[in-house]
């Protein structure tokens, strides 16, 4: 612990929570097909994920804190993540292995953006 | 001397803090004392604040408290909200208000039993979380340091000490004294009893905070590895159905339920003239036919926290006015 580090910037907490929120929701529709949580259970955790992204591409573009290039790669991952996000694929019959994917590789990109 | 005691005095407090969660200890203390009181003195606590200290001075913890508590009150009408959604897939949103009135309903038309004995039941489906760490292999060794040691990132402190801030005030409830010691009058507890308080006090509180603790283990055995952090509590939910599958996720969900409502319903009691201290005085009411313990009866009623001081006088004299 450092005494000169005690609050992250206001980007790194927001790329740290969508990331987080983005590796819940790629494990919710994991453990969903795999039948480890109900159908309910997912539609109402996704209606949170919802909630808490809501808002998130703008936060994102105003941001003043992170270099252009950076902007640029997390909106390019998050767009097709957050639309996944309002329509999570709970059937068998879409590819929800393709959407656990992009939500995995964006939480990633996120995540590491945060730490930087 | 004194520096070396102190540090002692630290590393006990750090150790002990870790281990138990540091806001259990205090409302271990906090509500054996209460009990004791109570059951030595014969009085509530909300009555003895009054009447030492004064009306005037009471309408302070009051006030504050009804301030957080119907902040806390509304947090747990949500929590018992959104269990309802993990049930049904309907978003929590359309539960509210139903379950507002649901909680509302309970409290002035259930029994004292059914609400003190219910949640006090059915919270024992927070063994599951142990059980579940059990099914994942047991608490890892390299987890043990950390209750003495703990780790931050880079950058969090602030959020850690919020944490703890949040988990102090969850933990240390003041409406869980006032219902607490309502209950104690309810039972009428006596000298006799202190054991029975302590035990109560020792292996309630404990096992609220046993599950506690297990359901930051088991977070920490399965979120904390896929980068969760549990914003919303769906997520923490994930953690049950790891081990568990559906069934797992259903049962943090009814522990969610169950723990929400109870405290709701607690809260309730406290605010809206505690049913509990209001039940055992309508029972008092019925059976006493001396004036004098009518007219104690009916200002313990009036010890509702609702009611102002003027009230308090005005009903207080009507009543010598028709019995003396």
């Amino acid at each position: 612990m450092t005494a000169c580090d005690v609050n992250e910037s206001p980007f790194a907490r927001m790329a740290g929570t969508i990331g987080s929120a983005l590796a819940a929701a790629a494990t919710t529709l994991t453990y969903a097909h795999e039948g480890k949580i109900s159908d309910n259970y997912a539609a109402s955790s996704f209606m949170e994920y919802q909630h808490e992204l809501n808002g998130t591409a703008e936060a994102l573009t105003a941001s003043s804190d992170v270099d252009r290039h950076t902007l640029q790669h997390l909106l390019a991952v998050y767009i097709p993540a957050q639309r996944i996000v309002d329509a999570p694929c709970l059937s068998s019959s879409c590819d929800w292995r393709g959407q656990v994917e992009a939500l995995s590789r964006a939480s990633e990109a996120f995540l590491k953006a945060s730490s930087t | 001397m004194n520096k070396q005691w102190l540090s002692i005095a630290l590393g006990l407090v750090t150790a002990t803090g870790g281990f138990l969660d540091a806001g259990t200890v205090a409302i271990i203390l906090l509500v054996e004392m209460v009990g004791r009181f109570t059951a030595v003195s014969k009085k509530t606590y909300a009555e003895a604040i009054r009447e030492d200290f004064g009306f005037r001075f009471y309408l302070l913890p009051l006030a504050s408290e009804l301030i957080a508590e119907s902040l806390m009150l509304a947090a747990e009408l949500g929590g018992v909200a959104i269990a309802l959604s993990l049930f049904t897939g309907i978003s929590w949103h359309t539960f509210y208000p139903f379950v507002a009135l649901f909680v509302w309903v309970l409290v002035w038309r259930a029994p004292f039993d059914l609400i003190e004995n219910g949640p006090a039941f059915l919270g024992l489906v927070t063994l599951s979380f142990l059980a579940g760490i059990v099914a994942l292999g047991g608490i890892p060794v390299q987890l043990f340091p950390t209750l003495w040691h703990p780790t931050f990132q880079q950058g969090t402190v602030t959020d850690y000490l919020y944490l703890v801030a949040a988990i102090l005030g969850a933990t240390i409830s003041p409406y869980l004294l006032y219902f607490y010691s309502s209950g104690a009058r309810e039972e009428h507890w006596s000298g006799s009893s202190l054991l029975l308080n302590r035990v109560t006090a020792i292996v309630g509180m404990g096992f609220g905070s046993m599950g506690s603790l297990a359901l930051l283990v088991l977070g920490a055995l399965v979120l904390q590895p896929l980068n969760i952090s549990s914003n919303t509590l769906g997520e923490l939910g994930l953690a049950m159905a790891k081990p568990f599958g559906i069934v797992g996720s259903l049962l943090f969900a009814s522990v969610l339920f169950v723990t929400c409502l109870s405290a709701s319903s607690c809260w309730r009691f406290w605010s809206l003239s505690s049913h509990c201290r209001s039940r055992s005085l309508r029972v008092e009411v019925n059976m006493a036919r001396d004036p004098q313990d009518d007219a104690r009866s009916i200002r313990d009623i009036l010890d509702s926290q609702l009611l102002t001081s003027d009230m308090l006088e005005e009903a207080t004299r009507a009543n010598s006015q028709r019995f003396w």
